[in-house]
């Protein structure tokens, strides 16, 4: 049986290789049509990635060929993104899931915490304003065993996001030896940017 | 170093001067500051305040025998990077002699309003430690003991053959400071 976790719950994650999925539906009706990004940062003690390939997205410098297509992957292989546009509309239904691969057994000893985030992605001089995850209904995370697939926890994102453009969904942190997993679901106003300066700040 | 409470070895000395120190990180995401509040119940014989003014709190911030004093309100966490961001501090040789136990509680001011619990308040913590000798006796991580919760009796100091001591509670609610008034108010 799956844990429900509220906003800021903690709990025990017994196991090292993990999927950790962030599902969503956008509203039908939105236009222009949305492309929601999954993103992930391997954050050192201080808060901030060490080097560039932690910040594993869209973009990253350190990729990998599956049969699914190009995935971004971590310095230390610990963590395999989706494939980008899997969390979009395609089919038109507006529901998206994005699925990343986490082994914690391969984690690099100097990394204290992985955030999860998810963002909404607008081309320069499109209208901003149009992107909001007041848009954006049914969001959440959850994290399976990878091996058995058996959920473990999940968390559905209760508040009602309505100007914010980036959420952080979750993190997996240290905490006395052990892997521990916090539902977050905090918000910020301009999609991914913010969130970067955050962790990423010098390599911007 | 913490106490150690193994057999046999007893703490003869009792407490004289303590501080318990509140401490957390402010909301940098959006959506509204963390206010966290520690507060002491003085009571008396009966586990209630002998008069109301033995509730030391962010509106009154002496007890009337001046042995509680807190070190006022931070209403987001911002007074300390890391460090306590307030301070209750007591004097024991100054406590009235009806009172005899101190409770110390930490509550967040309007989470039912605001939806938050000490989960979302990362490094929040509170401890209590000897001011005389600055050691620590105890300190609960709030944010990892108590995720899900929005108030915890965290701990009293109690008087035994005329020496103070302090135990350990450790008891999360999810009530407000509300809850405690209603528990220790006569």
């Amino acid at each position: 049986m799956a844990i429900n976790l509220v906003k800021g719950q903690r709990v025990e994650i017994g196991l090292s290789k993990l999927i950790v999925e962030m599902g969503w539906k956008v509203n039908p009706n939105a236009k222009p049509p949305y492309d929601l990004d999954a993103s992930t940062f391997l954050l050192h003690a201080n808060g901030e990635i060490g080097v560039e390939e932690d910040f594993v997205f869209y973009g990253s410098c350190k990729t990998i060929d599956t049969p699914e297509g190009k995935r971004p992957v971590s310095n230390d292989g610990s963590v395999l993104g989706s494939v980008d546009d899997l969390g979009d509309d395609d089919d038109n239904t507006g529901e998206g899931n994005e699925e990343i691969e986490v082994d914690l057994s391969k984690t690099n000893a100097l990394i204290d915490q992985i955030i999860f985030t998810a963002s909404i992605y607008w081309e320069k001089g499109a209208p901003s304003e149009k992107y909001n995850f007041g848009q954006v209904r049914n969001a959440y995370i959850l994290i399976k065993n990878a091996v058995s697939g058996e959920e473990i926890c999940r968390y559905d994102l209760d508040e009602d996001f309505s100007t914010e453009k980036g959420v952080e969904f979750g993190r997996l942190y240290r905490r006395n030896g052990a892997w521990k997993f916090e539902a977050v679901g905090t918000s910020y106003a301009d999609g991914l940017e913010p969130i970067c300066r955050k962790y990423a700040s010098k390599f911007m | 170093m913490a106490i150690n409470l193994q057999k046999g070895q007893r703490i003869e000395i009792g407490l004289q001067k303590v501080g318990v120190g509140l401490g957390w990180d402010p909301n940098t995401s959006t959506g509204y500051d963390f206010d966290l509040d520690a507060s002491a119940f003085m009571l008396g014989e009966n586990k209630k305040l002998p008069k109301d003014e033995f509730f030391v709190f962010y509106n009154n911030q002496i007890s009337p025998d001046k042995a509680v004093e807190s070190s006022g309100d931070d209403l987001t966490g911002g007074n300390s990077d890391g460090g306590d961001d307030e301070t209750l501090t007591v004097d024991l040789s100054k406590v009235d002699p009806r009172i005899q136990e101190i409770i110390f509680t930490v509550t967040i001011h309007e989470a039912e309003q605001r939806r938050q619990n000490f989960g979302q308040v990362h490094n929040s913590y509170i401890r209590i430690y000897n001011a005389v000798t600055n050691e620590e006796i105890a300190k609960y991580d709030l944010d990892e003991d108590f995720s899900v919760e929005t108030a915890v009796e965290f701990g009293r100091l109690y008087k035994r053959n005329g020496e103070w001591k302090f135990e350990a509670m450790g008891n999360g609610y999810k009530g407000g400071l509300q809850f405690f008034v209603d528990k220790y108010v006569g």
